[in-house]
Parts: C-alpha cells; sequence; structure tokens
C-alpha cells in the first residue's frame, strides 16, 4: 500500500489536459489561426544552432590537412633503449608502406630542444628507397622529411641514426604486459598534398573496418550511422507533428 | 511483474521509445567505430570479463598490469596500439591478424588471471553480466576480436536501459509535459561522451543505469509515495551499483540523503516510511556485508581495497586540506591556499569535467580543441540560466516541489563530493589526477532535468520545436564528435 503523501498526486493519468498538446485528431485544425511562434522558435533555435555548431562543424570538415597514408606506433624497433646516444641507431621494424607515400614524419620526442643531426633511411624489403639527413632543429614539432617516391610494401624498416653532438630521446617508451620497456619511433607515412577532412571520410572509414570484430566493416559503420540519424529525424517529425503515442 | 512491464510500454508514448531506440543505436554506433580496446581501461575491463567467462570467478589477485589472455595480447600486439598513438591500417596486417587469431582459438588459450589487473578489486556483477554475450560469441566461433563486440553490445544494452531510467525520470519530474520527456531524454541520448562509453567494456556503465533508476525510484518516492516495490527498487539499485564498482559508493550517499529528505516530507506517515526506508538500506547493504564476511571463499572485496592498496601512501592530509582541494577544483586557488593541482589538470573544472563533456575520447587522451570546447561552456551556462528562468515561470510548482528539487540538487552536489574526495585520496596516494567526468554520469538524469527545465523559460507553443532543435544539436554534436574520433584513429 502506498505511503499517504503530503504533496497532491502528479501522476500523468490525473493530471488535466497537457496545456502543450496539439490538437488531436479530430481537432477542428484548420479553423485555428496559424502562430508564427512556433516556427519563430524552430528558426532562431536552429540559426543558433548553425552557429554554433555546424558552421565549426563544416569549416573543420572543408579545412585542409595532410593525408597520412600509414603510420606506425607500436611495432618492434631495434632497440629497446629510450634514447639514442651519438652515433648509435635505431629502427622501426614492420612500417606498412602504402602507394603514394612521398614524406615522412617522426615523432623522436624532443621537445623544445635542440635536436642532434638525424640520418633517416626507410627501406623496404631490402632496398634503401629514401636517405636523408636533417640538421640539427629546434625538435618542438615532429620531424618531417620528403623522400620522394617509394616501393609499396608491408615490411618497410625506418631508421634514424644519431649523428651527433647530442642524445636523441625516442618519444614514447612503454611497459606493456609485463616486458621490458619498449620505445616504438611514431612514424607517419604521408601522401604528396593535402586534402578535405571530407574528402578522406571514405577512406577513413574504410579504415575503421579493420582489425574489428568479423561483422564489422564501413558498412557496418555507415549503416548503424545512418540508422542513428534516421532515428533522430523520426523522432523530430514525432516530435513536430505532436504525435508521441496516446493521448498527449 | 510482466503486467507491471506491460503497463510501462503502454504508458511510455512512442517518442520516449524512440530516444531509447536512439541511445542503442548511438551506442551501437560508437562500439563498432571506436578501435579495439580504445575505450578508458579497456583491456583490463575485458579481460577480466573474459577470466569470468571462462572460469566462472572473478580473479583472486590485482596487478598493476594487465597480462591477458594469449589471443587478446595478440589482438593489442597486432593492432597495434598505444595510448598516444594510432593504429596502422594495413588491410594485410588485418588479414594476418585474423589468421592468427583463428590459429589461437583452435589451439586453446589458458584465462590469464592477471589480465583485470588493477580492475580486479571491483565486484564482479558487471563482469557476470557480460560474460553471456562472451560465452556466446564464443560459442559461435568468433575470435577475441568478435567476443569484444559481444561485450560491448551487451554494455550498450546495460547504458541503454540507463537511459530509459533517465526518460522515466523525467516523465516523474514533468508528468504533464510530454515533450520534456523527449528533450531531456534525447540530451542524454546523443550525449557523444556517453555514446562513446557505454559502446566500450567499461564498468562505469552499469553505475551508470544504477544511479538514474535511482533518481528516477526517490523522484517516484517524493511524487506517489515510498511503496514498498519502491524501497526495495531504491536498494537494489545502490546494490548494483556497489556490485559493479567499488567507488560507486556515492550511490549510498545519495540514497541516504534522499531518504533523509524524503522522511522530512512525509513525516505524518513515519509509521510507514520509516520501515520502508529501512528496507531500502537493508537492500543496498546487507548483500555487501554478507559478501565481505565471505571474501575469503568468493575471492570478492567488496571495499576493493580503497585505503589500503597503496600503503606506501598513506592519506595523511586532514579535512582543512580536503576542504583547500575542493575548493581549488571547483574555483580559482586562493593566495593563502597550497597549491593543490601542481600539474594536470591545471584548471580542474574546465578540464576535468566541461572540456571532457564536450567531447573526450579514446582513453580520455583526445578531444575537441579547446577552442570548440568553449562552446560547451556557452551551452551550459545558457542551460542553467534557462532553467533558472523556466522554474521561476513556474514557481508555484517549484514551491510544491521544493524538497525533491532540494533532494536532485543535493543529490548531484553529494555525488561530486564523493567523486572528489576520492580523487583527493587517489592524488595522495599515487600523485596522479582521479575525477573524470564519467564517474558523475550516475547523475547523467539530472543533465536531462536540466535541458527539460531549460525549454520551460519558453512559452508552451516553442516547446516541441525547440525540443526539435535539442535533437538537431545533439545530432550534430555526435556528428563532430565522430569527426574527431575519424580524423584521431584513421585519417
Amino acid at each position: 500500500m502506498p505511503v499517504a503523501r503530503s504533496v497532491p498526486s502528479m501522476t500523468p493519468h490525473d493530471q488535466p489536459p497537457d496545456p502543450d498538446a496539439p490538437p488531436g485528431p479530430s481537432a477542428p485544425s484548420a479553423a485555428r489561426a496559424p502562430s508564427r511562434g512556433p516556427l519563430l522558435a524552430l528558426v532562431v533555435g536552429l540559426l543558433l544552432v548553425a552557429v554554433l555548431v555546424a558552421r565549426p562543424l563544416v569549416g573543420a570538415a572543408l579545412d585542409d590537412r595532410e593525408e597520412l597514408l600509414s603510420t606506425n606506433t607500436a611495432v618492434a624497433v631495434s632497440t629497446s633503449a629510450r634514447v639514442v646516444r651519438a652515433g648509435d641507431r635505431t629502427c622501426q621494424r614492420g612500417l606498412y608502406v602504402p602507394d603514394g607515400v612521398r614524406r615522412v614524419r617522426v615523432f623522436p620526442g624532443y621537445v623544445g630542444r635542440r635536436s642532434p643531426s638525424i640520418g633517416v633511411t626507410l627501406e623496404v624489403g631490402d632496398r634503401i628507397v629514401a636517405r636523408t639527413r636533417v640538421a640539427r632543429f629546434v625538435s618542438d614539432r615532429p620531424l618531417t622529411v620528403a623522400i620522394g617516391a617509394v616501393a609499396t610494401g608491408d615490411d618497410g624498416v625506418l631508421c634514424l641514426r644519431n649523428a651527433g653532438p647530442v642524445d636523441l630521446s625516442l618519444a614514447e617508451a612503454r611497459q606493456q604486459f609485463g616486458g621490458e620497456a619498449r620505445a616504438p619511433v611514431r612514424v607517419d607515412l604521408l601522401g604528396p598534398g593535402e586534402r578535405s577532412t571530407l574528402a578522406m571520410v571514405p577512406d577513413a572509414l574504410e579504415r575503421a573496418g579493420r582489425f574489428k570484430a568479423g561483422i564489422v566493416g564501413w558498412g557496418t559503420i555507415v549503416g548503424l550511422g545512418a540508422a542513428l540519424l534516421a532515428a533522430v529525424a523520426a523522432l523530430v517529425a514525432v516530435v513536430l507533428r505532436g504525435r508521441g503515442g496516446g493521448a498527449s | 511483474m510482466r503486467a507491471r512491464i506491460g503497463r510501462l510500454v503502454r504508458r511510455l508514448p512512442l517518442a520516449c521509445w524512440l530516444v531509447v531506440l536512439v541511445a542503442a543505436l548511438h551506442g551501437a554506433a560508437w562500439a563498432v567505430l571506436t578501435p579495439a580496446f580504445q575505450g578508458p581501461d579497456e583491456i583490463a575491463h575485458f579481460a577480466y570479463a573474459e577470466y569470468v567467462a571462462k572460469t566462472g570467478k572473478p580473479p583472486s589477485k590485482a596487478s598493476s598490469f594487465s597480462v591477458p589472455d594469449a589471443d587478446t595480447v595478440a589482438a593489442i600486439e597486432a593492432l597495434p596500439w598505444s595510448v598516444d598513438g594510432k593504429p596502422s591500417w594495413s588491410p594485410d596486417a588485418d588479414r594476418d591478424l585474423e589468421r592468427r587469431l583463428d590459429r589461437l582459438d583452435r589451439d586453446g588459450v589458458a584465462a590469464s588471471e592477471l589480465g583485470a589487473a588493477y580492475q580486479a578489486t571491483n565486484p564482479p556483477l558487471y563482469q557476470y553480466l557480460v560474460a553471456i554475450p562472451y560465452r556466446l560469441a564464443d560459442a559461435l566461433g568468433g575470435t577475441t576480436l568478435d567476443r569484444l563486440l559481444a561485450v560491448r553490445l551487451a554494455t550498450v544494452a546495460i547504458g541503454t536501459v540507463g537511459v530509459l531510467f533517465v526518460v522515466l525520470l523525467l516523465r516523474e519530474l514533468f508528468p504533464r509535459r510530454r515533450w520534456a520527456w523527449v528533450a531531456g531524454g534525447l540530451a542524454v541520448a546523443l550525449q557523444p561522451v556517453l555514446g562513446f562509453l557505454i559502446g566500450t567494456v567499461n564498468n562505469d556503465v552499469p553505475v551508470l543505469t544504477a544511479g538514474a533508476a535511482l533518481l528516477w525510484l526517490l523522484t517516484r518516492a517524493f511524487r506517489r509515495g515510498l511503496t514498498w516495490p519502491t524501497a526495495v527498487g531504491l536498494g537494489g539499485a545502490v546494490l548494483a551499483g556497489l556490485l559493479s564498482k567499488v567507488s560507486a559508493y556515492g550511490l549510498l550517499a545519495v540514497l541516504g540523503w534522499g531518504l533523509a529528505v524524503l522522511a522530512l516530507q512525509q513525516w505524518r506517515s513515519w509509521r510507514a516510511v520509516l520501515p520502508r526506508a529501512v528496507v531500502a538500506v537493508l537492500v543496498a547493504v546487507v548483500p555487501l556485508l554478507l559478501l565481505q564476511a565471505l571474501r575469503d571463499v568468493h575471492n570478492v572485496d567488496v571495499t576493493g581495497g580503497i585505503g589500503t592498496a597503496h600503503a606506501d601512501h598513506p592519506v595523511t592530509q586532514g579535512p582543512r586540506d580536503f576542504v583547500s582541494y575542493l575548493w581549488q577544483f571547483w574555483l580559482p586557488q586562493l593566495p593563502f591556499m597550497d597549491e593543490q593541482f601542481p600539474g594536470y589538470p591545471h584548471y580542474p573544472l574546465w578540464e576535468t569535467y566541461v572540456q571532457a563533456f564536450a567531447g573526450r575520447f579514446g582513453w580520455f587522451s583526445f578531444g575537441f580543441s579547446p577552442e570548440a570546447s568553449r562552446t560547451m561552456i556557452a551551452v551550459l551556462v545558457g542551460l542553467g540560466a534557462a532553467a533558472a528562468a523556466g522554474l521561476a515561470r513556474h514557481r508555484d510548482a517549484l514551491r510544491r516541489d521544493a524538497l525533491l528539487l532540494l533532494t536532485l540538487v543535493g543529490a548531484f552536489v553529494g555525488y561530486a563530493l564523493m567523486v572528489n574526495l576520492r580523487g583527493w585520496q587517489y592524488r595522495q596516494e599515487t600523485g596522479e589526477n582521479f575525477e573524470q567526468v564519467r564517474y558523475l554520469f550516475p547523475m547523467i538524469g539530472l543533465y536531462g532535468a536540466l535541458v527539460a527545465a531549460a525549454l520551460l523559460a519558453f512559452p508552451p507553443r516553442w516547446h516541441r520545436p525547440l525540443t526539435a532543435v535539442v535533437a538537431v544539436a545533439a545530432a550534430l554534436h555526435v556528428l563532430a564528435s565522430w569527426g574527431v574520433v575519424l580524423t584521431r584513429y584513421y585519417m
């Protein structure tokens, strides 16, 4: 038995009709004078949303960005050192080098200090496909090296040789699964130019389908996204038409 | 019971069920979009579920590093995975991984007790729940990545139930305004961080659902009186939260606070209220005490070892330091205060809660730019101001519901305080930051209520169009968040 209340009951069933309720199916809606209030609310609200959310969203989608063709962060390195001494070399193995790579971006991990001079080589198979040397630089941002055309392959090796005179710190050392700490060299393999984010979405969706459950592919992702937007659209329609099932 | 559920289904309008559907689709979309093991602590959470699914019991020991089963390790290493890195997208590597996982499954993989690592201190209710889809996916011949998706989708289902509770809460709060159930429910269902979280393997999700149920039932008790089923439900909600995550003890504080104010409201019928309130507390607490008494039998420590896990760094500061910590978390540091946040976060409220509520994903390591996140300040301030105006406009109802409002505001403040209390302890134990916006999600129903209350500031005929605006804005927020994730991982 419910406990006696000190406040009036406010269940949906014993309330007067919803003052916001739209006219029911038999209501003489045609006889009602149209009100501009709701339309104005909708327009003003959507304009606000357009300024706050849609405009930056469209701007970001149309912005050009470097085309990242592949990246590797945690594949094997030839050393487990966190620091590469002058004269030493460290290599990032197992890089996937897709077609069209023209530049390599490396994150050596020096922040705000003068880096050493670095020799960079990229091998695919047993062949060195790119070799360059970078003078000392203030390493507060990643090092991007143009390497020209390279062969495609799944077994790329990127090596950094510290030409001195100071040590080269690596970006990230992690101990994983109880093993020894490893310091992978994060490497981004870049295409020749820039494309808008929007133009890259199909590629991104295709990539998003990989390394996942068997039923997941780009179609699954797009399908679920579309289903969500369709459900939201249906909901908007239901709300605007004032139909929610049953009396309002 | 079946009749009650049937009545519930019939009473909720179609639009509310569409909100629940939106929540499910939102979570599922995040579950397939987010790379494997890129949810916060997802490796340890999944490994915990994996161990429970394989052995039928929780792990008996915790560790600092997660050492999951061999096939899970193979998947993680092949992604490749790192907190700050991006996966490779080589299709050949993808096929190689699939073949390798198939081979490992054929050979059989032993259960690793060290996979749950630091998550092993949590009670296992959530893991027992998601062990069911795990075993189902296993029986269907799925690899570890298939099983991960199955567990993620089960978590989506748990989170979706939470959104249903939010809708029910809004129905109790605004019984005459069906648009409010939709507007507030949708704001929650399409909150991108919530969608992301329920689309990963994480025991914060059942706590979120338990919190939403608790707020709904408390409000129901204020509106309709504390019935026996409501009392049992209140205790059950708290118990479910505490059996999923040890640091959910804030739910117990909310229950105590809510029952105290309820007793004040219904003091004339104290003879009926008191035994039901006691039952609510007993339902929440007694099973925990029994479990704790038998912890040597089943390996479940419901205290999670809080206070003993870091014996090298005991909590030494006193209440005065906690007040200073609390102040500096929410407000700027005053000159006479010792600095409590020397490193990250520099501006705790902004970085930990506001920026993260705008959108923070992966291992909570990336999100919108600070510039974009500032929009969230405008949105929250605007919502707060409009809600205040809306409540002032309906001050008669507000006066009638003052104690309920006090309960809900107090619930949020108290819960946030409990999170800060744990954060203060954790900072002393480890020197690191604890608070994250997801820990406040058990109170997410109040965000829905805020959105609905904000619309009350406008004339009644504007409510439906503005509900549509809320839907459009929330959907765009989701699209922008997907853009952030796509660029982070896949571009």
